[in-house]
Parts: structure tokens; sequence; C-alpha cells
């Protein structure tokens, strides 16, 4: 109290001066009335006047301007000090003062604190996740260096790179100094316990060379010892080494068997490196012949290192030269064939990059709502401080001391919610990474790290700033006079007061509405999605993959016999099996020749999946037969070889023209066998790529006549999956003891697995939207609230004259849907140009979907405008009597 | 006149303040009340005066506020804060029981 006190007088008789000229003045006055007082004395004391001045000047050292230098030095310290001190002072009351407010307006503070540190948590966990997956780099050295190659189809599909394509971009870019090839996939390990299955990769060699890293033990596979006769040597992980073989030195030169071969443990890959897909074993690739793999086959993808100096554009520009080349050398395989040269880390996160931006954006909204929020909230207490803050003024305290203290108080706000958002956080990114599991690439290096810190600070710096700005300019810039005289007078918070508050809450709805629509595209998408035609159905479908080499006659009598088994397991109705399932990432596409036709340019066949089926896979799944007849298994054992096609099938190549009968040649990519197939029958479309992609041309041919080892067995029953699954298994166990099953799954969960990005995506923003909205719908309620309190005397008046109370209830209403109405307008305008972000997560609406934006606008309206009915409710309840007698 | 003493270092302030104790002053009258106690034997360089007066300022010790002497002139006027007194109070005794200490050695005989 005492300082106060002092700090006003202070202020009262200009001390603690804050101007260099005013302090100047006044060392001036103060060296003169002394050295006048000197004079004085002196020629008191029978002193001349000219003698007394000169013994005055004397006494003060040199002379009197370095005198009054040296004052004014210590003058401008000792204020330098004060004000300083003063500031402090005022700052610890001002946090001291915000306490005391917090501590008595509880709900209040909870209120606000809770929102900002939902808004900072939300932005701190989507901001780790953003650091872990897109900032932080790939842990590997020099990886500003590491590129990955691949095909660039007719100029947009990406593709695989082949072996010898490969190897000229190697031999021909000066700038690109090593190139490896991974083709990631599984190997089944027996001897050790169950037979089990690996995340194993086939490798063209050097690989770890490539990622500058070194073998924990051993060497690296070169390039040598893959290919056509490939040695039978493998590298493990670390991780393989850790649990299986107890980190034994005896491990190398060991031997372990893959796929039914013994093969030689060479080496030991250092800890975490598990490229690519987490592998745990590295095999050199093999070729059945040194010409099988050609430029057809794509079968790698890529990592390499750039030269020191060289970069990605430089490098692009290289191998589009080379490209240009080879596509003239080779036009039947490499017309309007490109490569693309990238960063690796910019491939691993591709897909994940836009959503990841996305959902900050979506947060950093929140956040910014929450700030308007609390500003709102702070604006209607401020108007209840416009008379304290008068008298404060009136009283000497400076504008920026006002200010100040708001600022304080958003500060103590934004620190405690910034505290409690970084608690939130970590159970955020907690949850983050669980849900988005397997959605997005390097969730295992997602974590709350020192990295946040910059953000966590940011978003409480920027709270603090952001929430007081206009309650702080609301308080300083009320004319004192004014206050002063109305002080706890009833009335709305004048022309600036109803203005930002109407901004706020105007910039929360627009905010809120940017969300709404794009969580309503989102949640359209997934609706479109989910009413998708498959083509297949999706109930009471188990499947499972399992491969079996050798030769044709073998395969097809163990995955009859196998079929037949299952087949007989109890409550089975139907069982087939394909190569090539329908969402199951596995392409075989082919080129199309029609006999009778002359042969396509290179490069313009039409191309269409292959599919090599069991007889009853077609009627197992649901693929409606259109025309013709169906595969059966006499077609297996007959010379002739026959092939049922789909709709699309029939579009590209036999339009107008009846397809059955009709001979087509089958050319693919891995180098199979091409016979001559004679159509026999036409089947409906399929979504097999993906839901969204349109259904491609397919052909299914008898798996007894064209193989290959690897089927995905499908089982209709009504039974229980669990079950099912269990009873498969014994009878695989049966035939095949040492053949693990692949990716055993339902139909619908490989649908689910399809609709997951958007369903996540949706839910997420979903979340976002619903919380800014509830976020509007309270400042708007508090806003009206505090005009209906500061208007209850005008109402009293107009009741008093003969308003009715419906008008009264209108007049409130009309207020909040005003802002929302232009809140509206603003969001819709903002969310045309943010809907692009989604654009690669929509599916059948387009990102300006105008239903969507209507919807939208109507929800929040509905939502927003619920808020009005409380303080419009209360408006028209006034008693005039009672309103009137307040005064 | 007897020849001027040659200020102690640290001395000042607490002159200063007792001097203050007596009731707010403006610079020259502190000077004066200073050579008029000591008989002109203490050597008060005046820009130095003023210099403390601005540092024990600083420090809180003393507060500023002006004023108008008698002479119809403005002045700073000094006075003293509680922390100055409790300063002056605090170095007094030390002072009191270094000059003690001090010469009860001095005044020690060799045996």
């Amino acid at each position: 109290m005492l300082t106060r006190i002092r700090s006003q007088v202070r202020h009262a008789f200009r001390l603690g001066l804050r101007r260099p000229d005013i302090r100047k003045e006044d060392v001036d006055t103060e060296l003169a009335s002394f050295v006048a007082a000197r004079v004085e004395h002196l020629m008191a004391l029978g002193m001349s006047a000219a003698d007394a001045r000169a013994e005055a000047v004397r006494r003060l050292g040199r002379s009197l301007e370095s005198a009054r230098d040296d004052l004014d030095r210590s003058a401008a310290r000792r204020d330098r000090t004060l004000q300083a001190r003063e500031q402090l002072d005022a700052l610890a009351r001002d946090v001291r003062y915000a306490l005391r407010g917090l501590g008595r307006k509880k709900a209040f503070s909870a209120f606000v604190i809770a929102t900002l540190a939902l808004g900072i948590a939300g932005t701190t966990t989507i901001y780790s996740v953003i650091h872990g997956v897109l900032i932080q780099p790939l842990p590997f050295p020099d990886p500003d260096h590491l590129i990955t190659v691949s095909v660039l189809r007719n100029g947009a599909e990406r593709d695989d790179m082949s072996p010898p394509d490969m190897a000229d971009v190697l031999a021909q870019s000066p700038s690109i100094t090593a190139l490896v090839g991974f083709a990631a996939g599984s190997a089944t390990l027996t001897g050790v316990g169950e037979p089990t299955v690996l995340r194993a990769a086939r490798v063209s060699g050097g690989m770890l060379a490539a990622f500058g890293v070194r073998p924990a033990l051993g060497r690296d596979i070169t390039s040598q010892e893959s290919g056509f006769g490939a040695a039978r040597i493998a590298v493990i992980s670390h991780a393989f080494w850790r649990d299986r073989l107890g980190l034994s030195g005896a491990a190398l030169g060991s031997s372990i068997t893959l796929g039914g071969t013994p093969v030689e443990v060479v080496g030991v890959a250092p800890e975490g490196f598990d490229f690519p897909a987490r592998a745990e074993v590295w095999v050199p690739h093999q070729f059945n012949s040194a010409d099988s793999c050609g430029r057809a086959c794509h079968v790698w993808v890529t990592v390499g290192r750039l030269a020191p100096d060289a970069t990605v554009p430089a490098a692009q520009a290289e191998v589009n030269t080379i490209a240009a080349g080879l596509s003239r050398a080779y036009p039947e395989s490499n017309a309007r064939k490109g490569f693309r040269v990238e960063l690796l880390q910019d491939r691993i996160v591709g897909n994940a990059q836009a959503a990841l931006w996305v959902l900050l954006g979506a947060v950093s909204t929140v956040l910014l709502i929450a700030c308007a929020n609390a500003a709102t909230l702070l604006l209607i207490r401020a108007h209840g401080r416009t008379g304290e803050a008068a008298v404060r003024t009136a009283l000497g305290a400076s504008r920026s001391r006002l200010a100040t203290q708001i600022f304080a108080e958003t500060a103590v706000f934004a620190t405690l919610g910034g505290a409690l958002g970084v608690a939130l956080a970590y159970a955020g990114v907690a949850l983050f990474k669980g849900a988005a599991g397997g959605l997005i690439p390097r969730v295992d290096e997602i974590g709350m790290s020192g990295s946040v810190l910059p953000v966590v600070l940011g978003s409480v710096v920027a709270v603090a700033v952001l929430a007081g700005l206009l309650p702080a300019i609301y308080l300083t810039r009320a004319p004192v006079w004014e206050n002063l005289v109305h002080v706890g007078r009833g009335s709305d918070a004048g022309w600036f007061g109803r203005r930002s508050r109407n901004l706020l809450i105007g910039l929360e709805v627009a905010l809120a509405f940017v969300l709404l629509s794009g969580s309503g595209l989102l949640f359209r998408s997934f609706a479109k999605l989910y009413a998708v035609q498959l083509g297949f159905e999706t109930r009471d479908i188990t499947r499972f993959t399992l491969s079996r080499g050798g030769p044709l006659e073998e395969m097809r009598a163990f995955f009859r016999t196998l079929e037949d088994r299952i087949g007989a397991i109890p409550g089975v109705t139907s069982v087939g099996s394909v190569y090539g399932a329908p969402l199951a990432s596995v392409r075989t596409t082919a080129k199309v020749h029609v006999e009778g036709r002359p042969d396509p340019e290179p490069g313009s066949e039409t191309l269409a999946g292959m599919r090599a089926t069991s007889p009853r896979y077609l009627q197992t799944v649901g693929i409606p037969l259109l025309a013709g007849r169906t595969l059966q298994r006499s077609d297996d054992d007959a010379q002739l070889p026959v092939a049922v096609v789909n709709e699309e099938f029939v579009r590209q190549n036999f339009p107008g023209e009846n397809p059955l009968g009709r001979q087509v040649r089958i050319l693919t990519d891995q180098g199979y066998g091409s016979p001559t197939w004679t159509i026999v029958g036409v089947v409906g479309d399929i979504r097999s790529e993906s839901l969204t992609r349109p259904p491609m041309a397919e052909i299914y041919v008898p798996h007894g006549q064209f193989g290959p080892g690897v089927l995905t067995v499908h089982v209709r029953s009504s039974r229980d999956p669990g079950d099912l699954i269990a009873a498969i298994r014994a009878e695989v166990r049966a035939v095949a003891p040492n053949r693990p099953l692949l990716q055993v799954e339902t139909m619908a969960q490989a649908v689910q697995r399809e609709t997951r990005p958007v369903r996540f995506l949706m839910l997420v923003e979903g979340l976002f939207a619903a919380l800014s909205v509830t976020l509007a719908a309270i400042g708007l309620y508090g806003a009206l609230a505090f005009v209906v309190a500061r208007r209850t005397h005008e109402i009293g008046v107009r009741l008093a004259l003969g308003a009715r109370r419906g008008q009264i209830a209108r007049l409130i209403v009309s207020e909040g849907v005003l802002v929302v109405a232009c809140g509206s307008v603003v969001g819709v305008a903002v969310s045309l140009w943010s809907g692009r972000l989604l654009s690669g997560y929509l599916f059948g609406v387009t990102p300006r979907d105008p239903w969507t934006a209507v919807l939208a606008a109507v929800a929040l309206i509905v939502a927003v405008s619920g808020a009005t009915l409380v303080p419009a409710r209360r408006a028209s309840r006034v008693d005039p009597m009672v309103a009137l007698r307040a005064e | 006149m007897a020849k001027p003493l040659p200020l102690l270092r640290g001395t000042l302030d607490i002159l200063v303040l007792k001097t203050l104790s007596w009731g707010p002053m403006h610079a020259f009258e502190i000077t004066s009340w200073l050579e008029e106690k000591s008989g002109g034997r203490l050597d008060v360089d005046d820009s130095a005066l003023l210099q403390a007066l601005h540092r024990m300022e600083e420090r809180e010790l003393i507060e500023g506020a002006w004023g108008v002497t008698e002479n119809n002139r403005r002045a700073r006027y000094y006075s003293m804060t509680a922390k100055g007194r409790a300063f002056l109070k605090a170095e007094l005794a030390k002072l009191a029981e270094y000059t003690e200490t001090l010469s009860g050695v001095l005044a020690a005989r060799t045996v």
C-alpha cells in the first residue's frame, strides 16, 4: 500500500521522470539553486558577488559544465533504476492481483484456463507429431543427401524401378553415388520354435553403405551376391539378433532356415535400422535366370546417396536425360517412362504430410478460438472495471500501467493454461500414436521433447497478447471523465466495447465454421466411401494368404486339397482363392493383345489386372456373372486356356462387340508365360485397388493353368471369424505344417482399412469442430448475458412504455444472430480457400461443395443461436418495476 | 580554522542520513549543516554531495521532492525513508563497534 501511494506521489511531483529533457532541466534547476544558495551564503559572510560566485564554482570541482554532466549521469542512473524497480513492483502487484481475481472468480477462471489448456495441448500434440514425422531428419548420417529414385509413368503414376533401369541411372548420373534396390516382403523362419513370418526385404546389395551406417557385426550384402544365382546369405536386424539369438557373437556364420532354405548369417544391422517396412532380415534378391527381370520388371524401391555437392534438382535433370535415352533405346519397355528423384524423407512422409498440416491448422484454429473466447470474456469483465480504471487514471496511473494489468492477467491465464496444456499433451501424444498407428509413417519417432518448448512458449505468449489486446485497448481508451461520472452505471459497453465484442464472436464463429465445413466435407467423403459399390460382398467372408512354391501340378493339388478341407469345416458354405485379391495391394497389371488385331504401339497397350483364381472364387466373394459361364474345376485340367473378364475389360477392348469366344494374349511384367486365352464369360466390375479408384479392367484365369504360388483364400461362413480362423489353422497345419497364414482378416476389415485415414481425419477434425462451436456458443452466451444485465434498465423502460416481451426477446436474439450470420459469411469465404488442403482426402465431393457449406452454416447457426435463447428469455422476463427502481 | 579532514569512504552517506534525521532539507542546507556541526573541518565536495544524493535516492534511502526555499527558489528537498532510517541505525551500530574495537586495540600497551 505504502509503495503504491509513494509511486503516485512520485508521479504527481514529476519524480521518477522518464523523459531525458525534463531530467536535464531538473538537474539544472537543482544545481542552479544550490550554487545560488552558496553564493548568497558567501556574500552574507562578506564576499563580493564575483568572488562568491567564483568560490561557489570552485567548490563544485572543475567547472560548472562538468559538474552538470556528472549530476546528469547520476540522475539518469537513478531514474533508470527507480523506473525498472517500479515496473517490476507493478508487475508483481498485477500478477498478485490477477491471482487474487483467479481465486475470486473460480468458475470463470477455470473455464478460461481449461479452454486455453485444450488449445495449447492440441497444438503441442500435433506439433510433436509433425516434429517427429516431418521436421526431425531421418536418423541416418547426412540425411539431406539420402534420396530415392522411382519410375514416373506418363508423368504421373509412380512405380518401382526395374533392375536394369536402376543400374543405368547409377552408372550414368554423376550426382548419384549410390543406389540400392529394396523389395519388402516376408520370409518364413523355421527351425526356431513355431514357424514365424519375418518381415524380410530382398535387396540389391550395399544397403548399409548407402544409408551411411555400419553393420553392428559382420558385413553388408554386396551387389555381386544378388541377382542370378544369388548367394544364400542374410543380414539380420539388431532386434532379431537380440530377441532370438541373445546377442551371441556365434550368430555370425550360423545358419537359419528361411522359406525352407538354409542361409548363412553374414551380418547384423546396426540398432534401429529396419528399412524398409520395419524389416527383420535382408537377403540378396534372386532371379530365376539372367534375364528374368528386365526393364519391364518393376520391383525395386530404391535408396541412394547424392554426391556431397549435388542437389536433388541437379540429379533430377540428369535422370531426365537418362530416361529420354532409355526410352529411345528400349521403346517397348521404356516409352513414356520417366524417373523421379526425391529426398527419402519427403517420400516416406509423402501422404501424411497434408493430413498433418491440416490437423495443425485445425488445432491452431481451436487455440485461436479459445483466445478469442478468453478475450471476449475479459472484455466483458473489463467493462466492469472502467470505473476503477478511470479513478486510477485520474490519480495518475498511466495507460500502459492499466494495459499491463490486463496483460498480467492474461499472462497468468496463459501460463496456467500452458502448464496444464503440456500435461494434457503428454496424454494427447500417446492417444495420437495409438489412434494413428499404421496410418502415419515414423510413428515410433513421435514424442514430447524439448523441441516443442518453443511452440509451447510461443503459444503462451501469443495467447497472453491476443487475449489481452482488445480488453487492454478498451480499458485504456475509455475517456476518464465520462467513466468517472458513470462509475457503476448500467449501460452497454460503448461503441468500441460493443464492436470488439462482436468482432471477437464473429471471429470465433467464422473459425468454427471453417472447422465445421472441413469436417463436413470429410464426413460426406466418408459417407460416400461407405456407399461405394464394391462389386463384391463383405459380409461373412474371412480370408488369408498362403504361399506354396513348386511345380504347377503340385501347387494345384495342394490348394485343391486345402480348399476341399476348409470347405468341409462345418458352417463354411464356399471357398475360393485368388492371386491379386481385392484391396490387398497386390498389383499385377498386364498388357492386353487382342488376337486378330495388329499389335498396339509400345506404351499405348490397354492394361488389365491379372487374377489367377480357383473355380469357386468369383462365387465365394459374390462377383456376379453377367454373360457366358464362370470358371470351373474342369478348366484346370483342360488343354484350352480360358478366361473370364470384367465389364471394364469389355468396355476397353471390345466396345460394342461380343467378347465371348474372342482370344486375348496377356503380357505380364513378371515374365509369366503368355498363352492365348479364350474368353468364356463376363463378370461385374469391382473396386480392386482401392475404394476411391474406379474399377479397372480385369481378367480372371484358372489358377490351375497359370500359377502363381501365392493365393489369398476366401472363406464364406456365417461362423464367428475367431472360431473359423482357429478351424482353418488346424486344416492348414494338417496339410502344410510349416506354412504360416499371412494377412488373416475379414473382408469387412479390409474395407475398413481403406476408410481408416478419412475416418481418422474426420473424427479428429469433427472433435475440433465440436469444441470450437461449443466455445463460440459460450462466448456468444456470455456476451448476450452481459448485454441483458447491462440493459436491464433500458428494457424496463421499454416494457413500461408498452413494448411486448416477444419484441424484447427478438431484440436480444437478433443481436446474436446478426453476429453469427456475419461470422458465417466470413467463414464461407475462408473455407472456400482452406478446403483445398483437404482435397487429397475427399472422395465424391469437391472442396467447394455448396451443400456442405449450407449444412455447416445451418448447423452452426442453430447451435450458436441456441446460446441466445437463455439471455433472450431472461430479458423478456425483466420486471419493469424492479428494473426501474434498481437505478 | 583547523585543517579540513578528508572523508573516509562510505561515511558521506551516513553523515547525510544523520543530517536528514532532523527533517527534510535541500542540498545546500545539508552541506551547511555538516559544515556548521563539524566546525568547517569536514571537506565535502559540493559536486560529490549532489551525486551522493542521487545515488542514495536510487537506493531508496532518501526521497526527493520539489519545494520552495525561504528565498523563493525552487529546490529539491530530501527526506529520509524508512529504509534510510534502518540503514542509518545499522551503520551507526557498525561504526560504533568498529571504533570501539579499533581504539581498544590501539589503546593496548605493549608488555
